[in-house]
């Protein structure tokens, strides 16, 4: 084995233990699920819509960076543990990247990502966040270019709201937190 | 009726008269959003010549429920907005109307109200000629120690010394800020997310003041990484983990003062260290240090993107 396979192995052993890493921090183990019944009034519930849009929107900007070629490897890499750090598991999603529609872990993605050669960028639209009793769901138009080729989908993700207790440096504290989920 | 059910009652009004500019608004004032602020900012500074902060707005109009009067001085400003020689018009003409909806007062109820309400007007009439006979003006001109540029009125306040409710009304002229006041001298104090607390003496009648405001460097430095671009991100992590507190609290607010997200410091660097769309609409609002000077609190709000 020459010492470019061995490199490559080491790369990769390297991302699947970042991956574990970077979800079992963000496992919530002390987690609260809450409902939109459970806010206190519309405008907190607006409020969180609003959130939950700009997390959105940080996911597909955290998206572009990662597959940027362009962008030095280290930062990508540093921005796939951000982008993870906005889910609250390994979820599944649509592959973007694909030319049909087949699902794919969100980490495998983002490894994917990571590793491609041309640039990709990700355009958002008609975003409508429904926080109701059906359950919390943001629905999307997404545009996906990369060189001349572009894709459109229509999309659902869920989100979650919960409560947890966050460490602030040595202190703990019980906020609210919205975290991103399933892409169908 | 007391004054908070007037400033209630201001409150009221206040959007009526937003809705004469903007009659497709249907929303209150709980739902104003960066932007409709940002067009009332406009609507008050153009009649008064007076310009509010984003702060204030949200701090005192966008609750439903206050708990206490905001300064007076501010109070002026709006109901001079809506027509009035300041709040205490205001007030005489809201109670004027209440006791006149109101049945069944006694012979002596009314007396004594006609002369409360006499009483009140002689005050108003009285501090408005002494004001006018004998404020003194003072022009100042704020700029940046380091780059000597002009600060704009937004992004500080200014308080009378030893006042801490008394926020100084400022007139906003082509090259200066204009403030009034029947002091001989002026001992202001101004704030600033930005640029650190300072105390000044003001002298009147003597020109432009220029008034240097030092840099807070801790949040210019902010300022600057929620604009900056990928370049020197590991250099940024460094200097903001000097900088913040392990213990800090960085809160999103959004309506109502509604905490929307808490972000301990990691999460906060995290955020700076990669500048996307949601870091650059960042804007702080208020900043708290400890110990050797480094960052406790932080809140901030996410300006639209339309702005």
């Amino acid at each position: 084995m020459n010492n470019i396979s061995i490199s490559k192995i080491i790369t990769v052993i390297s991302f699947v233990v970042l991956v574990n890493t970077v979800f079992s921090q963000s496992a919530f183990n002390n987690k609260t699920n809450i409902t939109s019944y459970e806010l206190s009034s519309k405008k907190e519930r607006i409020a969180y819509e609003y959130k939950v849009k700009s997390k959105l929107e940080d996911f597909y900007n955290y998206l572009q960076i990662i597959g940027n070629p362009k962008v030095e490897k280290q930062l990508r890499e540093h921005t796939v543990t951000l982008t993870q750090k906005l889910f609250s598991d390994d979820v599944e999603m649509i592959n973007l990247l694909s030319e049909s529609d087949t699902t794919i872990l969100l980490s495998t993605f983002l490894q994917k990502l990571l590793y491609s050669n041309q640039a990709i960028s990700f355009s958002l639209s008609e975003i409508t966040p429904r926080f109701n009793n059906e359950g919390e769901n943001i629905s999307y138009h997404l545009q996906v270019k990369a060189q001349d080729n572009t894709k459109t989908f229509d999309l659902n993700q869920r989100f979650t709201l919960s409560l947890l207790n966050k460490k602030f440096g040595s202190k703990t504290k019980q906020v609210t937190v919205i975290t991103l989920g399933r892409i169908y | 009726m007391n004054s908070l059910d007037l400033f209630h009652q201001l409150k009221t009004d206040i959007l009526k008269e937003y809705q004469k500019a903007y009659p497709f608004w249907k929303g209150t004032l709980q739902d104003f959003g960066n932007k409709e602020i940002a067009q009332l900012q406009d609507l008050i500074e153009e009649k008064t010549k007076q310009r509010v902060s984003e702060k204030w707005v949200y701090t005192h109009l966008k609750p439903e429920d206050n708990i206490k009067l905001p300064r007076e001085d501010m109070l002026d400003i709006f109901s001079i907005w809506l027509g009035y020689s300041g709040w205490d018009e205001f007030k005489v003409k809201k109670e004027e109307k209440t006791s006149k909806t109101k049945k069944g007062l006694t012979p002596v109820g009314k007396i004594i109200l006609v002369v409360v309400l006499f009483l009140v007007i002689l005050i108003v009439v009285l501090k408005l000629s002494m004001g006018s006979l004998t404020s003194n003006e003072y022009k100042v001109d704020f700029r940046d120690k380091y780059t000597q540029k002009v600060i704009e009125a937004t992004n500080f306040s200014i308080y009378l010394v030893n006042d801490k409710d008394s926020l100084m009304q400022q007139k906003i002229n082509e090259d200066y800020l204009q403030l009034n006041h029947e002091n001989d001298q002026l001992h202001i104090k101004v704030e600033s997310p930005y640029y650190r607390d300072e105390t000044f003496l003001l002298t009147p009648n003597t020109g432009i003041n220029t008034i240097y405001l030092q840099p807070d460097d801790y949040a210019m430095m902010l300022l600057v990484y929620m604009n900056s671009n990928l370049k020197d991100w590991e250099k940024r992590r460094k200097q903001l983990e000097e900088i913040i507190l392990d213990d800090a609290e960085i809160l999103e607010v959004m309506n109502e003062d509604i905490g929307v997200e808490f972000l301990n410091k990691e999460e906060f660097i995290d955020k700076l260290t990669i500048p996307i769309e949601s870091t650059k609409r960042m804007e702080i609002i208020d900043i708290k240090y400890k110990g050797k000077g480094k960052i406790i609190e932080l809140k901030f709000i996410q300006k639209n993107k339309d702005e």
